[in-house]
């Protein structure tokens, strides 16, 4: 089995709990990667599943007793009074818990650039974006800190951070685990799920911490699926599909040199994929419809997010502000502590549920959220899985990128939000270096198939076999 | 749809009780002709309008709701703990007048 | 002029339950603070509504009472609003697909009754409360997420008579169904009072809301006020300033206060709760929710109507459920109602009114007052008896068979007539001087009968008997 976590099962918990609270400050100082290190953690001694093994965890998720800030300033002192369904799960499996990992506030945004306590980098090259939202937890897995980290993934927090670090990212279905203690952005896209350097670690983690939670009404009891069993299964006979208008460069024009390295890239996989005896087939899907996925993203997340985010008031916690009255110190709490992307995301997303704006905005949104999900559950009656690179890029430079809204978004760079719209497993591993940099292979199956999809993952990462940066 | 201006977003900000500089206010503005060029796209969508909209995950288990039992109160201590400003089992604000 | 009126009102409950409409947290009334409090109800971050099924029940219930629609679907949405007694920041409530819409529901009126139409009833939680200091304001979060039952009616009322006879039959059903406590003074039930007037029957006025009125006794302050200060625009010409717009009622000065107009009408940019999964309300789920919905208060004033009772006679019974459950009891038993009424109004109600209990803490019990009844009517014992007979019951622990043979009647007739010829075989002297014409003297007869019998013997045929056997 290729297994970080199989590995060290054995190993002595205490030695691996020093080296993983030294590389975490190491690994801080040079990325940003932590908000806080539990420098005085004891090993866990629960006897589960984890046997004492080291791991992070978002700082989105609600830990009890521990600083919680979703990288915000207006939770720069909160410490919750209750844990989340997930982490208590790691914590009864007897996970060790060494720190809580940097992200982009509050889960919204993808640059890494927008926490509270200040952008992270790259560990493979500290000048690029290790993706967000989950940045902290995907550099913590890939420079080795921790050998799982959990992160959380709306649009593609998860997967694309994975892509970028050169690891293996994986959302499980919605409501496989549970969101209790998830501090929201987009209820109906957020999902709970695990970056590792290996795919039988990330199925390894998920089937220890999934399971109904009387907490989360929309979680679902997934007590007689074994994510395990059958990961290294034949899976000669498997049916996949790539979207061929992302796919296919021929679709482009002006490609750069990098996408059309990508593209060819994931065509030679696809041949060899094909060789092991899967089946690949090339599906068409109006690009009409692809070219506005990531709109109609953007109006739903930025929708519920304005609502989800209305408790951050400076009241109930938080460090209040002065104001003449309550509106004010309200008001200038939120000013003060949310960064600008949010402020501004917020107006947006307060816009499109106004009463005269709702039909045309939000619920067209919605429209389009089912039409793709419409489609891709019927191609799911013939297919496993969708495949497709992960992205059509490495991981961009800090100083090349940002969170504006623009007119030109390529969708092989944001297909993975149909994996949120849907709820469906989706998997990210990684398949190939351009420039000495990752880019992930991205597969994503029909709701609940996460068993499926994981022996798929599982069985292509041992044939692509890929080769780690430096 | 009434044209979006500068003074709408202020409002739609203070709304939300937000406050925007000159510089973000423009870029909202900005983005908006970007939202509103691919609303457009959206609304021409072929059948967009007979799609059902899908607001919430479809069900995974049949949807069973809570049995009416007590459990899980925090201590009046941690009702207030996180709050800046507080009595000995009350959050304080300034005197609501409505 | 003459103006005609019209009224709608949204009446908020508070939902009985053991916990809260979406936290696990009690549902209960305390005077502490913040000590009856989930994550959720606080609105921390990450938490996540669960729906209780307790509300949910009984807003199908209610909806079946009113004669509602149900939806095919169970949804909650999102209400946003930003205020420091909502600590989410949004109250989860029904807007686009409520428990109940379309109903109606007939209600006594002046001795009649009279339908009102009911726009929709739904779901929700409460706010926090906040309490108003000099010059800072403390939120306990005890009340935060309690469930509520909001009931919209149509326009449908023409008179403040109409709309307190309804508010007061709804708050009879509340407590009749076990839906809502309904106390008053506990704050659990507060309305919202929309008025207009016109000078055409047939036409609507402009609408004017008048919010958070506490109580019924301000519903109808708040209806008088507001009728008052509109039929003056409309008296001075000046009915065109009535703009549609939202006024508090203003206790000190008994008068609506203007709060903001329609232009500054809050938008609540409602959407779907995401985290409430979509919920089909099946057949069984209607069914176990009304299965206890016990006979209504109009279904019994017809009942105490069709035996002959008037409104004195069942007024005070069908204030409480449980008591005009004990008069059924009793009536149910071919006992004479008037009889039984009067019998439990003087000896019962009363009872329970000075010793401020209920009737279930009771030790009468129904079959208790049926064999009191019964022993009267055959004249076992008289009605004086009978009183005490209760009396001792309900102040002792003795048993109301020992009672009740201690108070019988002797209505053995030989043995009275062998009693008293005994007696006055016995007392040669005053049978001659009752014969010679001191005729008080018969008094003195039947004083050593009920002596003799401790006070058992029946009164009537002692009489007749001393009667006969003096004569002879």
């Amino acid at each position: 089995m290729r297994s970080l976590i199989l590995d060290l099962l054995n190993k002595d918990k205490e030695k691996l709990l020093k080296s993983s609270l030294a590389k975490a400050h190491e690994n801080n100082d040079k990325c940003n990667s932590f908000v806080t290190i539990l420098d005085d953690a004891k090993v866990n001694t629960n006897n589960g599943a984890f046997k004492g093994i080291s791991y992070a965890l978002k700082d989105n998720i609600s830990t009890k007793g521990i600083l919680s800030t979703a990288s915000s300033n207006t939770l720069k002192n909160y410490i919750p009074p209750y844990s989340a369904t997930s982490y208590l799960a790691l914590e009864r499996e007897g996970a060790t818990l060494i720190g809580k990992t940097t992200m982009d506030e509050f889960g919204m945004g993808g640059t890494a650039k927008t926490a509270h306590t200040g952008l992270v980098r790259n560990p493979l090259d500290t000048l690029r974006t290790p993706g967000g939202s989950s940045a902290g937890s995907a550099v913590a897995v890939s420079a080795g800190v921790v050998p799982f980290a959990i992160g959380t993934d709306t649009g593609d927090s998860i997967r694309k951070p994975a892509s970028y670090t050169g690891i293996v990212g994986y959302k499980p279905t919605y409501g496989m685990i549970s969101r209790y203690g998830l501090m929201p952005f987009a209820s109906s896209l957020d999902h709970v799920g695990v970056l590792s350097k290996y795919v039988y670690d990330a199925a390894y983690v998920v089937n220890y911490i999934k399971g109904k939670d009387e907490k989360d009404m929309t979680s679902f009891d997934s007590s007689n699926i074994d994510l395990l069993k059958d990961i290294d299964k034949d899976i000669k006979g498997k049916r996949l599909f790539y979207i061929k208008e992302i796919a296919d460069i021929n679709e482009y024009e002006n490609p750069s040199d990098e996408l059309v390295s990508i593209l060819k890239e994931f065509n030679n996989k696809i041949d060899a994929i094909r060789n092991i005896g899967v089946e690949v087939e090339e599906v068409s899907i109006d690009k009409k419809l692809l070219n506005v996925l990531n709109t109609a993203y953007i109006a739903i997340a930025t929708a519920e997010a304005t609502s989800n985010l209305s408790n951050m008031t400076g009241i109930q916690f938080g460090e209040r502000e002065d104001g003449e009255n309550i509106y004010e110190l309200m008001k200038n709490f939120r000013t003060k502590n949310f960064s600008s992307l949010i402020k501004r995301r917020f107006v947006i997303g307060s816009f499109v549920l106004q009463k005269e704006n709702q039909e045309r905005y939000f619920v067209n949104a919605q429209r389009v959220r089912a039409k793709i999900v419409s489609i891709m559950n019927d191609l799911f009656t013939k297919y496993d899985g969708l495949i497709l690179p992960a992205s059509g890029n490495v991981a961009p430079k800090l100083s090349d990128i940002n969170d504006n809204m623009s007119k030109t978004e390529l969708a092989i760079n944001n297909h993975m939000v149909i994996g949120n719209f849907g709820g469906y497993p989706s998997i990210t591993i990684p398949f190939v270096n351009y420039n000495n940099l990752p880019v992930g292979l991205n597969i994503t199956g029909p709701k609940v198939s996460d068993a499926n999809i994981l022996n798929i993952a599982y069985k292509l990462e041992e044939l692509i076999d890929y080769k780690e940066v430096r | 749809m009434s044209k979006i201006t500068k003074e709408l977003i202020y409002k739609y900000a203070s709304d939300l009780l937000i406050g925007l500089t000159v510089e973000e206010n423009k870029m909202v503005l900005d983005e908006f002709d970007i939202i509103n060029e691919k609303m457009d796209e959206i609304a021409n969508l072929e059948g967009i309008s007979s799609i059902e909209p899908m607001a919430l995950q479809d069900s995974v288990d049949e949807v069973a709701l809570r049995s009416d039992v007590v459990s899980d109160e925090l201590t009046t201590d941690e009702v207030i703990a996180n709050a800046s400003n507080k009595t000995l089992d009350a959050i304080v604000v300034p005197k609501v007048v409505e | 002029m003459k103006l005609f009126p019209t009224i709608g009102i949204e009446m908020h409950a508070e939902l009985k339950s053991n916990s809260k409409a979406f936290s696990t947290a009690e549902n209960t009334y305390t005077k502490h603070s913040n000590n009856h409090v989930s994550p959720v109800d606080l609105g921390l971050p990450g938490i996540l509504p669960v729906v209780n099924l307790e509300p949910v029940k009984k807003g199908i219930k209610m909806a079946t009472i009113l004669n509602c629609e149900i939806p095919e679907y169970l949804y909650y949405d999102r209400k946003n609003y930003y205020y420091p007694d909502l600590p989410k920041g949004y109250q989860i409530t029904q807007s686009h697909a409520p428990i109940g819409i379309n109903g109606h529901i007939e209600v006594p009126f002046n001795g009649e009754t009279k339908e009102f139409l009911i726009h929709d009833i739904h779901l929700e939680e409460d706010s926090a409360k906040m309490e108003h200091l000099t010059s800072e304001s403390l939120i306990n979060y005890n009340r935060s997420g309690i469930p509520l039952l909001e009931l919209v009616t149509e326009p449908t009322f023409h008179s403040k008579e109409e709309v307190m006879a309804f508010l007061e039959y709804i708050r009879r059903v509340y407590q009749y169904t076990d839906i809502s406590e309904a106390d008053i003074r506990k704050g659990q039930i507060r309305c919202d009072v929309n008025i207009s007037l016109s000078t055409d029957e047939n036409t609507l006025g402009t609408k004017v809301e008048i919010k958070n009125v506490n109580g019924f006794a301000n519903v109808e302050k708040v209806i008088d006020a507001e009728i008052a200060r509109q039929t003056k625009l409309f008296e001075d010409g000046r009915e065109s300033e009535i703009e549609q717009e939202t006024r508090r009622y203003d206790e000190a000065s008994n008068t609506t206060i203007r709060m903001r107009s329609k232009a500054d009408a809050i938008d609540y940019k409602y959407f779907i709760e995401p985290n409430i999964p979509k919920m089909k309300i099946t057949k069984e789920l209607i069914n176990d929710s009304i299965k206890d919905i016990p006979k209504l208060p109009l279904e019994r004033i017809n009942y105490y109507k069709s035996l002959g009772l008037t409104e004195e006679d069942y007024n005070p019974i069908i204030k409480d459920r449980l008591l005009s459950d004990y008069v059924n009891e009793v009536l149910e038993s071919k006992a004479d109602a008037k009889l039984a009424i009067n019998f439990i109004t003087a000896n019962i109600i009363s009872f329970i009114n000075r010793n401020e209990i209920s009737i279930n803490e009771l030790r009468v019990k129904p079959s208790d007052i049926i064999l009191v009844l019964s022993k009267m009517s055959d004249n076992s014992i008289s009605s004086k008896q009978a009183k005490e007979v209760v009396e001792k019951l309900l102040t002792t622990d003795s048993d109301i068979n020992s009672i009740i043979s201690e108070y019988s009647q002797n209505s053995n007739e030989d043995e009275l007539a062998t009693l008293i010829s005994n007696i006055i075989s016995n007392s040669p002297n005053e049978v001659e001087a009752y014969k010679n014409g001191r005729t008080n003297l018969f008094n003195f007869f039947v004083g050593q009968v009920m002596k003799e019998t401790k006070g058992k013997a029946n009164p009537v045929l002692t009489k007749e008997l001393i009667e006969k056997e003096l004569s002879k």
